[in-house]
């Protein structure tokens, strides 16, 4: 017979040892880097004032955000961010199981940069609470340049730890979560950039949401939602995901650079038996000297989680009927136009730009139903974003 | 975060047991004890292993071939030429899809926490 408890503490004893060996890995890359005479630099000193706005599922999102980077010395830059979300939610879940729903989210963070030689170092911090929802994490990064600044490498490990709470009643689990980075940029050409990602997150705790359920039916009924159970996930979840990006630039007449290309890929895969692949495209376009435009497109399509069902025939032991754990597809159309007026030096300020952004997303569950219908669900989504940068 | 709420992420990571239930009637032993099995995991792990390798040693292949001198390196330093111009915009982007689809990580930006799921 087998032995549950035991499992499970074997499996949880080592996960732990290798959180704890990756960290001392990173540390121990973080604190060897060398020394050498060619010079990385601080990020710009810049704010952004941005409001954004999400409107799409019967979902409604707004708020606003703000970002303010500034160095203080010739080696050191701190950052602070707050961003707000305010949900206004009657999503496909919500109308068929529960009721409306309005909500709202905070978030803080923070974060300072050292640069020393060729090499930038930061730790970040970031604390988001709603009123069922708290998540807090830290965060530890190095880059360092090689090969004459042809080459970048990153290194980043985080680590959060979420608190998943109801709000009818007194139910609280917790998630901790770990993330592991590695980064590569490379110079090809002089106008050819290649970035390669690879992003690893284990996570432990409870990953469902406590209030969505699953449907359980013999036939699955049209209509009507029918014989639902609370969802269960399992208590672990490890992914992968690598990342190829390019950006090739073109020159006209004079200029060095007149427009951009980027492209990009990415392939994840995790234990729940989710699969992904993510294409992206976007051009960039100066017009004139004030003005910047990019149109950009992604695409993106994922397969189910091994315990994902539109309609449960059986009760299961993990029984999930989250539309994004399901198969589908999705598109994204977008245009972003940024306006630079003031371009001299005022007061402290070195030059402002304002940008307006317009992201327009489709998404086909290929077996998610709409239980109203009984067809496949579908929607469109508009992302909007309106900010203003200043750098000084 | 308060200084108590730094102990207890520490404590919860480094001490305890990940995941482990507050509420025992709940627990999810041994409910998941058959998705938590370790061959499954370090397969996830010898993957992710061999995942960085393979990058590390493309790249720098890649960087033994390249020869572009500082003075030529203008055009690249143009902001188009950025993979994350407007980080703050970019990160509310990645956000956006983040909450939506069921895969995450390796973006151009270190997102904060959410009630993602």
């Amino acid at each position: 017979m087998i032995d549950f408890e035991r499992v499970e503490n074997l499996s949880h004893a080592r996960c732990q040892a290798r959180n704890r060996a990756a960290l001392l890995l990173f540390l121990a890359v973080f604190l060897a880097c060398p020394c050498t005479v060619l010079a990385a630099v601080l990020p710009d000193d810049r704010t952004d004032t941005l409001y954004h706005y999400y409107d799409g599922g019967g979902v409604t999102v707004r708020g606003p955000a703000l970002l303010v980077r500034k160095s203080v010395a010739d080696t050191v830059s701190l950052s602070g961010r707050y961003y707000v979300d305010t949900i206004s939610s009657a999503s496909i879940d919500v109308v068929t199981t529960a009721s409306p729903y309005k909500d709202k989210r905070e978030e803080f963070g923070a974060g300072i940069d050292y640069l020393h030689g060729n090499s930038l170092m930061g730790v970040t911090l970031s604390s988001s609470k709603e009123n069922d929802y708290q998540a807090d994490s830290f965060g530890l990064n190095v880059s360092h340049d090689l090969a004459g600044g042809l080459t970048t490498v990153n290194l980043g490990y985080s680590q959060g730890y979420d608190i998943v709470q109801r709000v009818d009643n007194s139910f609280e689990e917790d998630i901790n979560r770990f993330n592991f980075r590695l980064g590569v940029t490379q110079v090809l050409t002089r106008s050819l950039l290649l970035g390669v990602n690879f992003e690893g997150i284990a996570e432990d705790g409870y990953l469902n949401n406590p209030y969505r359920s699953v449907r359980v039916n013999p036939v699955p009924p049209v209509g009507i939602i029918g014989a639902t159970r609370p969802e269960r996930y399992p208590g672990t979840r490890d992914s992968q995901a690598i990342a190829v990006r390019a950006v090739q630039a073109f020159s006209s007449g004079s200029r060095p650079v007149i427009s951009s290309l980027r492209a990009e890929y990415r392939y994840f895969r995790d234990n729940w038996g989710i699969r992904s692949n993510t294409l992206a495209f976007a051009l960039q376009r100066y017009f004139g000297d004030r003005v910047l435009g990019e149109a950009r497109y992604r695409y993106y399509q994922q397969s189910a989680a091994s315990f994902y069902s539109d309609n449960f025939t059986t009760e299961m032991v993990y029984m999930a009927r989250d539309k994004e754990l399901s198969t589908f597809t999705s598109h994204s159309l977008g245009y972003k136009v940024s306006w630079k007026f003031l371009d001299r030096k005022y007061s402290f300020i070195d030059r402002m730009s304002l940008n307006f952004t317009h992201d327009y997303i489709n998404f086909d569950y290929q077996d998610f139903t709409d239980v109203r219908t009984g067809e496949a669900y579908s929607f469109g989504a508009n992302v909007l974003q309106l900010f203003v940068s200043a750098w000084y | 975060m308060t200084p108590n709420r730094i102990r207890e992420v520490l404590n919860k990571s480094f001490g305890r047991h990940a995941g482990e239930s507050r509420h025992p009637e709940i627990s999810l032993t041994p409910l998941d004890s058959g998705f938590r099995r370790n061959d499954e995991r370090a397969k996830g792990f010898l993957v992710q292993s061999f995942l960085s390798a393979l990058m590390l040693c493309t790249l720098l292949w890649l960087a033994g071939c390249a020869q572009v001198k500082p003075y030529e390196r203008e055009a690249l330093a143009d902001p188009i030429m950025s993979f994350s111009r407007d980080p703050l915009s970019d990160q509310y982007l990645n956000h956006v899809y983040d909450v939506r689809e069921g895969a995450r990580g390796a973006t151009t930006t270190q997102g904060g926490g959410c009630g993602c799921n």
